[in-house]
């Protein structure tokens, strides 16, 4: 069994589990529909994980609760561990960079509250619910984390560009 | 507006489907995510927005993860190159990381298969760089760089086996040292017999040749084009593929050619820079016309003082070239590319030849 299949047979399992923890009837076929995705062809095994990682995070809207949240998570770190597999060992080491740093600087930038004056000005604009206003103070964090990091990569490929043709010159 | 949907209308007509196809899905696929994230914004859903920023992360980690290390592993690739000359049917393999695409642009003397390229001819094939594409499948993003390596790989036709007749003839023959008469050793061949020398002294007596022997000959234009001062003097490239000769064949003989002069001498890889001081020698010497009078002389004289043994002046319509075409011997001829339009004589001299 290859990478993928793996993460796949994961994911079904997890997923069908997600969908049982939320416990919404409407949400009952897609438990039963999940393991049909283990028919899907190779080649196309890498799409569906991805689309599965995109779309299941919906289900949470069916019931809020700690297990489907953590559930949804860990779908997310199964996901996280096949894109993992992907890279070379080079990619793996940025990898191993970039996704604790960018879930890092999401945690800080929510926590310190870096997203306030994005939502002040939307709620100045638009009223909203204070539970809407976590939520965009989250997906403001989020886009924060993401340009951070873009920048920190940028930096990354610059130093060692710098560092590479420092040792050009130097040989 | 009609110019940016013409505009737009072209640039879509030169992407293939499956470059239409990757543009949409690298683009679709965070919008999926994002949209995710608001679907819970809208619906009063923190969870669903932090599960869903999470597999954005995820896959923002990722995408830029490939891009930083295929950037910084396609600047890396480089090209295994064993030896400074090469022979027919050699092949030069490009270092690329699994999943990267190598497209080289070379001259023709090279067959690309993939990574790897094959001389299918001899002279100077050149490598001037390596088209580098990566390409990630599930985000549908690809990253194309050109790596310039303006590389000149000196080719022989073939091994020194695949040279032909007349090359096996001429190593069995003319290519050990010749030093003088000694008496006949019955364990050696008759062959070696000099019957004019044995019939005069009523003695066997054989010619004498030292135990080594250069496996390769190799001739050489004694001529001041040469030497011709610049950044890159001719001589110097020749020197170049001498030492490549010499590095796979051991010794090898180097026959001087040039209007007034034909000198051999064997030379092992660290010997190979005399050959240039030789060259300066015979060329200064051959210029001096009574010294190749003087010299044209001693063709007859006993070995040890024909240390030099000076052909007939040319013909007044023989210049240098035509002169070193018509006289050029051995298997192997280098000519520096200047001179590249004599090629074709010596070959169908026989002489196989190397254009640096």
């Amino acid at each position: 069994m290859d990478t993928c299949r793996l993460t796949l047979t994961l994911m079904v399992i997890v997923g069908i589990a997600l969908v049982a923890s939320t416990a919404s009837i409407p949400l009952l076929p897609l438990a039963v529909l999940l393991p049909l995705l283990l028919l899907t062809k190779p080649r196309h095994c890498q799409y569906v994980t991805l689309g599965l990682a995109s779309l299941l995070p919906l289900t949470l809207l069916a019931a809020q609760g700690t297990l489907p949240m953590i559930l949804a998570m860990l779908e997310e770190l199964i996901y996280a561990s096949l894109l993992l597999a992907r890279l070379s060992r080079l990619g793996k080491l940025v990898m191993a960079l970039n996704l604790p740093a960018s879930v890092a600087l999401f945690v800080v930038y929510y926590l310190a509250d870096a997203w306030r004056p994005m939502v002040d000005y939307v709620v100045y604009l638009i009223p909203l619910t204070s539970s809407q206003i976590v939520g965009i103070a989250l997906i403001d964090s989020m886009m924060l984390a993401i340009i951070s990091i873009l920048i920190i990569d940028y930096l990354v490929l610059r130093i060692i560009e710098y560092r590479r043709i420092r040792s050009l010159t130097l040989r | 507006m009609v110019r940016v949907s013409g505009k737009l209308r072209d640039v879509l007509r030169s992407l293939t489907r499956r470059e239409v196809v990757d543009q949409v899905r690298a683009v679709a696929q965070p919008i999926v995510m994002v949209v995710v994230a608001y679907v819970g914004f809208l619906n009063n859903s923190p969870q669903v927005v932090v599960v869903a920023s999470l597999a954005l992360l995820i896959y923002t980690a990722y995408v830029l993860s490939w891009y930083v290390s295929r950037t910084v592993e396609l600047r890396r690739v480089n090209v295994d190159l064993r030896a400074q000359l090469m022979s027919r049917g050699d092949s030069i393999k490009v270092n690329a990381p699994e999943g990267v695409r190598v497209r080289p642009v070379a001259s023709r003397h090279f067959e690309v298969k993939g990574g790897e390229m094959t001389l299918k001819w001899g002279g100077v094939a050149r490598l001037l760089g390596l088209l580098l594409t990566a390409y990630d499948p599930l985000t549908g993003l690809s990253i194309s760089t050109f790596r310039g390596l303006k590389l000149a790989v000196p080719t022989l036709v073939g091994s020194l086996e695949g040279l032909g007749a007349s090359a096996s003839t001429l190593l069995e023959s003319g290519v050990e040292e010749y030093r003088g008469l000694v008496e006949y050793d019955y364990t050696k061949p008759a062959s070696r017999i000099h019957w004019p020398s044995s019939a005069r002294i009523n003695e066997l007596v054989a010619k004498d040749y030292s135990e080594e022997a250069a496996r390769l000959i190799v001739s050489i234009p004694a001529l001041p084009d040469l030497l011709t001062e610049g950044d890159v003097r001719p001589i110097d490239r020749v020197l170049m593929a001498l030492e490549g000769l010499a590095r796979r064949y051991g010794l090898i003989r180097v026959m001087l050619i040039g209007p007034g002069i034909s000198e051999g001498i064997n030379v092992t890889l660290g010997e190979v820079p005399l050959v240039e001081g030789l060259l300066v020698d015979a060329y200064s010497w051959a210029r001096d016309e009574v010294e190749v009078e003087r010299l044209s002389r001693l063709i007859n004289a006993p070995i040890e003082e024909a240390a030099w043994v000076v052909y007939p002046r040319p013909r007044p319509v023989e210049g240098g070239w035509d002169y070193f075409i018509a006289n050029a011997m051995g298997h192997l001829a280098i000519i520096p590319s200047e001179a590249a339009e004599y090629a074709v004589q010596l070959r169908r001299r026989g002489i196989e030849v190397l254009v640096v």
